[in-house]
């Protein structure tokens, strides 16, 4: 009896929270009529930055960022509140600058502002990390 | 067994009545929030808020195209010997909307670091698009007088509270007073999101308040300043029922002044493909003498002097970046578009100024 209860409240407080989370989450991440739009891409991430004006969200500069064939440099936006390791898929979770990343971005986001002095800024970025992990066990 | 454990549940919630009439209560509070929350953001003052790709089948598409066709350029063209569906993605609209892309790759594509046009509708086409369609009055719910924004008030309210507890959600955010420096008894401009079609509140350092302030686009507040506002330098936010856009730590300031400079400007950055130790000279407008600060994708500068206000000198090597960049061979060769905003006591540039550097 006190298994269903239990399981009956935290199916409800799941819920509540996933309802009341995610549709600007969904809007964000992928698209309504079922279509991922995220790619894969994997780097190095060599400097991060708090995004000031939209925290908690870091800007991390990939030296380099690997998204086809040929290496390139840039920077990606990552919010750790709505990226987190629940899939296996991405394991060793501990994006950190010395770290090589492997995960997917949606292109496009510009999630990161940055404080500058009298107003907040756009730092734009090639996309948003949507699903991550990395190289090195926290 | 199955029996049993709906027995079970049964005796539950005739046993826990009470509970069950909340639990009911929760989820009918909870489905109808979602959905005023979707109201809420169809009315924010935007047409295109979810992103659209080849397959995508819904109303949004045929009001795409109604856009693309506005513009003998971006128009789509038929292409296969079946004709998509006004609500349909298909290749043609997709090449159209790779057309649209770099007819606006300033606003569109570089910000994002790119030069080809993709056929993906994300956040900065769409960005686009809502400034097209304005222009082109597709946007019915743009109206103050719109009455389904009128009626959302309340639970937009419930809304707030729920998601500023959750950390979470739309809310209010003041970004920037576009004109810096404004006159005494002029009007203040402020950029951000979250603004509502009427009923905002604007604050100026907790002093003066400025109330039922409409925004046609929610991304816009045009404020016109108090008689008794003092010369000097101001703190401003923003409230309705998002909730507040005030924060201590990145408070939004502008300046009244008697005669007001207008924001600096870069105009151009010189040499093309600067090399990561390479002195960059950047033209522009209303610069300071001294105390003139970049922020770029490259991290940040700060206190740099001008000759004449129209010239800033740097070395790429004085950016944080840069020194991750020149220690990895493989790097060698590699282009990177970086975004660059000047900041100082004129105000910050409103755009990013956009230019390449190459690794060598």
């Amino acid at each position: 009896m006190m298994k269903i209860r239990k399981m009956v409240t935290l199916w409800v407080l799941a819920t509540l929270l996933y309802v009341t989370v995610s549709p600007p989450a969904m809007a964000q991440n992928t698209e309504r009529d079922g279509t991922d739009a995220t790619f894969p891409f994997g780097g190095f991430v060599s400097y991060m930055m708090p995004c000031t004006c939209s925290a908690p969200i870091q800007w991390f500069f990939m030296t380099p960022l690997l998204l086809g064939d040929a290496p390139i440099v840039g920077p990606l936006s990552f919010n750790p509140l709505k990226v987190l390791p629940f899939n296996g898929l991405f394991s060793g979770f501990n994006a950190m600058p010395g770290n090589w990343l492997l995960g997917r971005y949606m292109p496009g986001m510009q999630t990161c502002q940055i404080y500058a002095g009298t107003a907040c800024i756009i730092l734009p970025v090639l996309g948003d990390i949507t699903a991550i992990g990395t190289s090195e066990k926290k | 067994m199955l029996y049993f454990k709906h027995l079970t549940m049964k005796k539950f919630f005739l046993k826990n009545s009470v509970r069950g009439a909340f639990f009911v209560a929760a989820f009918l509070f909870v489905f109808a929030m979602s959905g005023q929350a979707q109201v809420a953001m169809e009315n924010s003052g935007t047409i295109f808020i979810k992103n659209l790709t080849l397959g995508s089948d819904n109303s949004d598409v045929a009001t795409l195209k109604q856009v693309l066709n506005s513009n003998p350029l971006t128009s789509v063209q038929k292409s296969g010997l079946v004709e998509e569906k006004s609500t349909y993605f298909g290749p043609d609209t997709r090449r159209a909307v790779i057309k649209f892309q770099e007819l606006y790759k300033e606003t569109v594509l570089y910000p994002s670091g790119l030069t080809k046009g993709t056929g993906f509708v994300g956040p900065s086409t769409r960005a686009k698009l809502n400034e097209l369609a304005k222009n082109l009055n597709l946007q019915q719910n743009f109206a103050v007088s719109d009455p389904v924004v009128s009626n959302t008030t309340e639970s937009d309210s419930l809304i707030a509270r729920l998601r500023a507890l959750l950390g979470v959600g739309a809310r209010v955010q003041v970004n920037m007073a576009e004109n810096y420096q404004v006159s005494p008894q002029g009007t203040l401009v402020l950029a951000g999101s979250g603004f509502l079609p009427n009923q905002n509140t604007v604050h100026i350092d907790g002093k003066y308040l400025v109330s039922n302030v409409g925004s046609l686009t929610g991304t816009s507040l045009k404020v016109n300043l108090p008689k008794e506002i003092s010369l000097g330098k101001h703190s401003v936010w923003v409230t309705n029922s998002n909730g507040s856009s005030r924060n201590p730590a990145t408070e939004i300031y502008f300046v009244v002044t008697e005669n007001p400079a207008s924001n600096p400007v870069i105009t151009s950055v010189s040499p093309d493909f600067a090399a990561q130790d390479e002195e960059i000279i950047i033209k522009g407008r209303s610069f300071t003498p001294s105390g003139n600060n970049l922020y770029t994708t490259l991290g940040n500068v700060t206190n740099i002097s001008s000759s004449g206000g129209d010239t800033l000198r740097v070395n790429l090597s004085s950016f944080p970046v840069m020194a991750a960049l020149a220690s990895n061979p493989e790097l060698k060769g590699t282009r990177y578009n970086v975004a660059m905003y000047v900041q100082n006591e004129n105000g910050v540039s409103l755009k990013p100024f956009m230019f390449t550097i190459q690794i060598k």
